[in-house]
């Protein structure tokens, strides 16, 4: 390497990293999707972020009051346990990034080793830097509640050293595993697993380790150091320097110089430590053929390989999606190296699986059985199906070209990935079942009825999620040749909808089959017809999302089918709904219940009829139909008049309606909200009028209408467009009517079909959102005007 | 516009290739502009030109993996838009081999043949025959990711002739190949030629477009800057020295031919 000085080489890794970090931020924020998922997970993370925003702002404030918490102390003891685990968990993923082929190319140029070290250790920093921002944004809020501006700098000035030791110390670290693995001597494949392995162990040894820690401080041994404040290890110290200028009183003295002194020469130390290894993993040479005709080895047992499928009568022979499944099933088992990302699915289970090793040994089995279930329905997801385009790599030219339609290879990776599945987390529930007297044999059978649902949609879910997020650049993880591996946005959102399937597939089994379980048995059949049908929903709407991407491949707008578009519009009435909530509740974290109800109210009724805004032009922007597709436009004089006779005409049937009602003697429902409001003060009611007119009103108009029944128009008959909008418009309204029991629901949905439908009707003759947003928003408001009437 | 159900000119057979007007815009960048082609049955038709003039575009849009921005083509007067009907006249070889590493050369091309809808025994027939004579019957029983580029490249040539299309596409079929196997790869164009298919081969290599093609398109910056079959195209060279790489060079310059 060249004796360049260090200037040249900070300034030359300055460039490489500046280089590195607009690449990665221009392919994050690259396609319309990752934009518009971006926006709707802040949203959904937005009351999260706001209530502990809020309690770190009531934090600082308290300590202004001299509120003593001995977070001195606590910190002291628990810098050195938090920096070994995050150097675990920086190792993996620095490694990862610093031996892709980037560096390759980086070393034919005149940049010294030291150069491309620092370039790529800042963009690393960069990145994580990004992560830990949030964080970040709480401490900067702590500290303008209790005033100590100083604070927020001390973070910073004392936090960056120790990020980049722990950065540095985690390279060195994988570093060295990988070499020491590769004395060894084995083959790649088996290298790849086993380092894999190591860094699981490590990091499950590290919290297992704290929580025995814990456990001899709780007892008293070790703890006996705790009470004082006095750091197990020296360089503990350090973790004062955070706290200057901050309400609790840090004790600044020899002992924290020497702590500095200590982080510094570890940095230093760690970085001369990368600086002298990188090389050695950068320039081992690879298993790869280097382009001279080379004799492959003959696979053993390749004759009946061959056949496997080509007999006609064989139940393999006679179904090429099982073929295609056996292809999938062949190319894991051959190259299992390939799916080293799952390791990631098990980074959470394994420090808790390592507590309870250490707190309760008694209770292991069964959370290893629990986890090995879960695990199955993480996997029956995450290895066939998370990324079905992407993984076919060049073949995918060949697919989309091929005779066999696109069915075939994506219900080859649904049945692949499901029996994988299965069988994992049948095992894993054998052992819940085994190991624990809680399991009786009804709550089994039942508990299995659930898990095979539960594994399907798993795996038909990320098929869509992956579809939606392909990933086709290949990606070297833990030292891995290149594999096509699912993008990280598609596997936690996998991973997280896997997860919450799983919640809901043991909260249905207890419900169904627990002894104690307090439902009936149609309740029962209520709760069984519900999963299944959420699961149906999801499972056929992902697949035929993921067959429809494979067939259109290269096209910009992914031309699905009819049912699709049907699951389609309930999936934006839901999740316009959950926005809305969202919204709401990060409303309430910000202004908390101070404000009073007579301006909570139309506050949050406002706000959550922003989320079905942003849920309706969210959809228009990533289907590229544009804010054009919506009738906004001023009316013509006939068409007011249209708008008052629709107006009479809604009342119309809302008396016949409501006539035959009370004629027939059969219940109806009312609006929930209405009753609170009732008790809480008729001028509530008085201020709800205009806001029914001119929010609730356009905004669901905008929504069933404009968005929902003109999407489907596209596709349907207007009479089904109109019909499906108004169902789903009726669904849409159960949960502010589900107060009053089923039977009254049912009368009150039917008649908001029959509204919805008329205005639908309407709505498709004139082509006006102006005119239904009128018709809708004056109903509502006559009516809550009327109920107003008839309280005072 | 739907051409499928217009009869061709008079005594004129459907043309194996149609574009009219093809262009492919990404962005701000033009990658193919205007492009007419109008190419028959059975024969090879050779297109020429630099790094990034479009090449690999055209063929993608010829194969209906990716939809032109402007302009139709036709495969044996189906258009482009419907790829279902397209696909089963089309073999396609990329430039990167579209193969499963963990696959051996004989399972991959079952597999290939299995969902092109190919009869297995037909298939099996068919596999060994275009093996053989590619020289790779041997080494069939090698997993793919032990192989060369160049073997790699042979098991995608073979690949996109398996199921007898009608028309081929070969993005570099003998690039990484030593002269034999180039030798070989090119009996087999031939011969494939003599059984009807129509090759529609991008390459560098001038010399093997100079042997195997019967009319040669050389593609500048998106436009086709020349069209003619091989001896006549080399008749243009400015001092008449008659070598096709003069030509090339030529006309892949801002100078006019």
């Amino acid at each position: 390497m060249g004796s360049n000085s260090f200037r040249t080489d900070l300034a030359v890794g300055i460039t490489i990293a500046r280089g590195e970090v607009q690449d990665r931020f221009r392919r994050t924020t690259g396609s319309r999707r990752k934009r518009a998922l971006f926006v709707f997970l802040a949203i959904f993370a937005l009351p999260g972020i706001l209530f502990f925003a809020r309690s770190a702002y009531a934090a600082g404030v308290a300590s202004r009051n001299g509120v003593g918490l001995p977070v001195v102390a606590a910190s002291r003891n628990l810098l050195v346990p938090g920096m070994l685990v995050l150097t675990a968990v920086a190792g993996l993923e620095a490694v990862q990034q610093l031996g892709d082929d980037s560096v390759r190319s980086l070393i034919l140029t005149s940049a010294s080793t030291r150069a491309i070290v620092i370039g790529k250790v800042l963009s690393l920093l960069a990145s994580w830097l990004v992560l830990v921002g949030i964080g970040f944004t709480l401490v900067v809020v702590y500290a303008v509640g209790a005033r100590t501006p100083l604070f927020v700098f001390a973070i910073v000035a004392a936090g960056l050293p120790v990020f980049l030791l722990v950065l540095l110390a985690g390279l060195s670290f994988g570093y060295l595993l990988w070499l020491g693995v590769d004395r060894i001597g084995l083959s790649e494949g088996t290298r790849r697993l086993l380092t894999a392995s190591l860094y699981l162990l490590v990091l499950g040894g590290i919290y297992g380790g704290s929580s025995l820690l814990g456990e001899g401080a709780a007892s008293g041994g070790i703890g006996e150091l705790l009470p004082t404040g006095e750091p197990v290890v020296p360089i503990g110290w350090y973790a004062d320097l955070f706290f200057l200028g901050s309400p609790m009183e840090p004790t600044l003295g020899v002992r924290t110089v020497g702590a500095v002194a200590g982080i510094f020469l570890a940095t230093v130390g760690a970085f001369a430590l990368v600086v002298r290894l990188a090389p050695q993993y950068w320039y081992v040479p690879r298993d790869r053929s280097n382009g001279e005709e080379t004799e492959g080895e003959p696979v053993a047992g390749t004759p009946p390989s061959e056949q496997i499928g080509r007999t006609a009568d064989s139940l393999v022979g006679r179904s090429r999606t099982l073929r295609a499944a056996v292809g999938y099933a062949r190319s894991g088992v051959r190259n299992p190296g390939q799916f080293v990302y799952l390791y990631y699915y098990l980074f959470p289970i394994a420090p808790i699986l390592a507590q309870q090793a250490v707190g309760n040994p008694g209770l292991f089995p069964t959370a290893l059985g629990a986890s090995l279930a879960v695990v199955g329905v993480w996997f029956a997801g995450g290895v066939f199906c998370l990324n079905p385009l992407g993984s076919e790599g060049t073949m995918l030219s060949q697919l989309v070209l091929a005779d066999a339609d696109a069915e075939t290879f994506v219900h080859a990776r649904l049945l692949a990935g499901t029996l994988l599945g299965l069988v994992v987390a049948a095992s894993g529930f054998g052992i819940v079942a085994a190991t624990s007297e809680f399991v009786t044999v009804e709550l089994g059978l039942v508990g299995i009825g659930f898990l095979v649902p539960t594994v399907i949609t798993s795996a038909a879910v990320a098929l869509g999620v992956g579809s939606v997020l392909p990933k086709f650049e290949a990606v070297e993880i833990f030292q891995s040749v290149e594999t096509l591996a699912p993008s990280i946005f598609a596997a936690v959102i996998h991973g997280v909808v896997a997860t919450l399937v799983v919640g809901a597939g043991v909260a249905g089994t207890l419900a169904v089959g627990a002894p104690e379980s307090p439902l009936s048995l149609p309740a029962k059949a209520g709760v069984v017809v519900l999963f299944l049908s959420v699961a149906w929903i999801a499972s056929d709407g992902s697949r035929r999302y993921a067959a429809a991407r494979l067939r259109e491949y290269g096209r910009p707008v992914v031309g699905t089918d009819r049912p699709f578009a049907i699951y389609t519009v309930l999936a934006l009435a839901f999740f316009a709904f959950l926005l809305g909530q969202a919204v709401s509740l990060a409303v309430i974290f910000l202004f908390g219940v101070d404000l009073p109800i007579r301006v909570l109210i139309p506050v949050l009724f406002v706000v959550e009829y922003l989320g079905y805004v942003l849920v309706a032009v969210g959809f228009l922007y990533v289907t590229r139909r544009g804010v054009e597709y919506l009738d906004i436009r001023l009316p013509t004089g006939r068409e007011l008049g249209m708008l008052v006779g629709g107006v009479g005409l809604s009342f119309g049937i809302w008396l016949a309606a409501s006539t035959a009602v009370a004629e027939l003697g059969l219940p109806a429902a009312d609006h929930a909200a209405f009753d609170v409001e009732e008790d809480a003060s008729p001028r509530l009611l008085l201020s709800l009028v205009p806001l029914m007119l001119l929010v609730n009103g356009p905004v669901e108009e905008l929504l069933y209408r404009n968005v929902i029944q003109k999407y489907l128009a596209e596709r349907f008959s207007p009479p089904v467009a109109i019909g499906v909008a108004s169902a789903v418009f009726a669904l849409a309204h159960v949960p502010a009517y589900f107060t009053a029991g089923i039977g009254p629901l049912v009368v009150t949905l039917s008649l908001l079909f029959l509204i919805s439908a008329v205005w639908g009707v309407i709505f498709a003759r004139t082509g006006s959102l102006f005119i239904v947003a009128g018709i809708h928003g004056l109903y509502n408001a006559i009516l809550v005007l009327g109920l107003y009437l008839t309280v005072t | 516009m739907d051409e499928s159900d217009t009869p061709a000119p008079s005594g004129a057979e459907t043309p194996a290739i149609r574009a009219d007007g093809l262009t492919k815009r990404f962005g701000n960048t033009v990658a193919v502009k205007d492009l007419d082609l109008r190419i028959p049955q059975r024969t090879v038709y050779g297109f020429l030109g630099p790094n990034g003039a479009g090449k690999t575009t055209t063929i993608e849009m010829l194969t209906t993996l990716t939809p032109p921005t402007a302009g139709s083509a036709w495969i044996l007067g189906e258009s482009v838009e419907h790829r279902d009907r397209v696909k089963e006249h089309v073999g396609y070889l990329p430039h990167e081999p579209p193969v499963y590493e963990s696959f051996t050369a004989r399972e991959q091309l079952a597999y290939a043949a299995d969902i092109h809808g190919m009869d297995a025994g037909r298939a099996d027939e068919r596999i060994d025959e275009l093996l053989a004579r590619v020289d790779l019957l041997a080494d069939a029983g090698s997993r793919i990711g032990t192989y060369s580029q160049g073997m790699r490249r042979k098991v995608g040539l073979v690949q996109a002739l398996l199921h007898e299309p009608a028309v081929v596409f070969l993005d570099e079929p003998t690039s990484g190949l030593d002269p034999r196997a180039s030798r070989s790869v090119i009996e087999l164009i031939t011969d494939q030629v003599d059984t009807g298919t129509t090759v529609f081969l991008s390459s560098h290599i001038l010399p093997v477009v100079e042997e195997l093609a019967d009319t040669v398109g050389v593609l500048y910056r998106g436009r086709l800057v020349a069209e003619d079959t091989p001896e006549r195209l080399a008749e243009r060279t400015e001092d008449g020295s008659g070598s096709l790489e003069e030509v090339f060079l030529d006309v892949t310059t801002d100078r006019q031919l």
